[in-house]
């Protein structure tokens, strides 16, 4: 009976390390999958001693200037005109006016647009290893000339690819910029002449399908005036 | 990698103190769960019901045991579409939570009798690893430290009749530490498992 005390404790530590194994394998972050529209951003930033009711008209200009991976490809983005559009109706909505010529007025705001496409990719290796759950590790008594003796079989644990499974994953960010600054407010800081930034917004997301990105960048905009109502002139 | 160093040392220190219980001993391997309170309350409300926890206890007399304890437990929380600001700069998007636990901590139990209900009173005393990530979109911030902790516990190990296994049960209040860095977090634990008496 003294014997019996040892296999229970075998058991339990064989017991806890195919648990153990078991538990590692689980996850840190569940639920850590996302759609493409959830990994959407959108920030605002404004300068917040600038009295925005003396601002009336603004200069944007047609092209959204875009920054690819590709640095020598400057062709306009696809939903480049949907995109100013949204701007532009969404400037009227709070009272701008836009100006198109900007040789004999000055206008009161310039609203500079970049859009950034940044592909990121990741490299890394996966181990899977695959403990044996067998419970029932055989175990009997021989009887010999010893006396009793007592044995147990192993459990099956096979781990397969111990090597290693290198996988790649990518993906594009694309993120639009939207800029307000003041072009006759020029201000030197530490001998810098600088144009300090009225309002800076910017949409980020992970690119989808090409409708996907559409919807997507209308709505940030859109979203982006949403909380910016500190920006309008008629306050 | 730093799971299995953590793993290993988690072994090293269980299997130290089984072979220290000659009077008998017992092991419990239970599921946690973990209600937040307090300051934890404030960065994820959500309950977790992703937890385990591995111990090993060794009677030093007769109604004594020290022992340790590994656990593990994870609180998530998804807020969705949340609007945040700090001075003049607001931030929309996806949010989402976590919080990974790490308590390692040696622990001391009294039992009030030892027949077929068990009842014990215990505490721990040790560290807890937390790491928590606040996730906008894609985008995350992390805290990662080492806490100390404490956690006094009340339970029960119900021995099936015949048997030296058994289920056990206990509540414990989990409380690690501000540390230089990072808050202090609390939670409420009710644990669950299987007990090896030996």
């Amino acid at each position: 009976m003294k014997m019996l005390k040892k296999k229970p404790l075998y058991q339990v530590l064989m017991g806890t390390f195919v648990f153990a194994i078991v538990i590692s394998m689980a996850s840190c972050y569940p639920n850590d999958d996302l759609s493409v529209s959830e990994t959407d951003l959108v920030m605002t930033s404004y300068y917040d001693s600038v009295d925005f009711s003396n601002l009336n008209t603004y200069y944007m200009s047609d092209t959204i200037y875009p920054v690819r991976d590709d640095t020598s490809d400057k062709s306009l983005i696809k939903d480049n005109n949907l995109i100013v559009k949204t701007i532009a109706d969404n400037m009227q909505a709070i009272g701008y006016t836009r100006l198109y010529d900007t040789s004999s007025v000055v206008p009161d705001v310039r609203i500079s647009t970049a859009a950034i496409s940044i592909t990121n990719i990741q490299v890394g290796y996966w181990y899977p290893y695959y403990p044996g759950w067998g419970w029932g590790w055989g175990w009997g008594w021989k009887k010999s000339s010893k006396g009793m003796d007592y044995y147990y079989g192993y459990p099956g644990y096979y781990p397969a690819g111990w090597w290693g499974y290198p996988y790649y994953t990518s993906y594009t960010t694309g993120t639009l910029l939207i800029e307000m600054a003041n072009p006759r407010d020029i201000r030197v800081v530490d001998n810098d002449t600088v144009v300090p930034m009225y309002w800076t917004a910017a949409v980020s997301g992970v690119l989808g399908s090409a409708s996907s990105n559409s919807d997507r960048a209308v709505s940030g905009v859109n979203k982006a005036f949403e909380l910016s109502p500190e920006i309008k002139p008629n306050n | 990698m730093k799971k299995n160093k953590f793993l290993t040392t988690v072994f090293i220190v269980l299997i130290s103190f089984s072979a220290m219980g000659q009077g008998g001993g017992i092991w419990n391997f239970d599921w946690n769960m973990g209600f937040p309170m307090g300051e934890t309350k404030d960065f994820i409300g959500q309950p977790s019901f992703r937890g385990f926890s591995m111990e090993g206890r060794g009677f030093v007399t007769e109604n004594i045991t020290l022992g340790g304890i590994a656990a593990w437990n994870v609180f998530y929380e998804s807020s969705g579409w949340v609007t945040t600001q700090q001075d003049e700069t607001k931030l929309y998007g996806y949010q989402r939570r976590y919080l990974n636990v790490m308590p390692i901590m040696m622990t001391g139990h009294y039992y009030f009798s030892q027949g077929s209900v068990q009842p014990y009173i215990g505490v721990g005393v040790g560290t807890y690893y937390i790491e928590s990530r606040n996730f906008m979109g894609i985008y995350y911030t992390q805290g990662k430290d080492w806490h100390f902790g404490v956690a006094p516990e009340i339970g029960v190990i119900l021995p099936f009749s015949n048997s030296n296994t058994g289920v056990n049960l206990n509540f414990k209040y989990n409380y690690a530490a501000k540390t230089k860095n990072e808050q202090a977090y609390s939670w409420f634990g009710v644990n669950f498992g299987i007990s090896y008496l030996f």
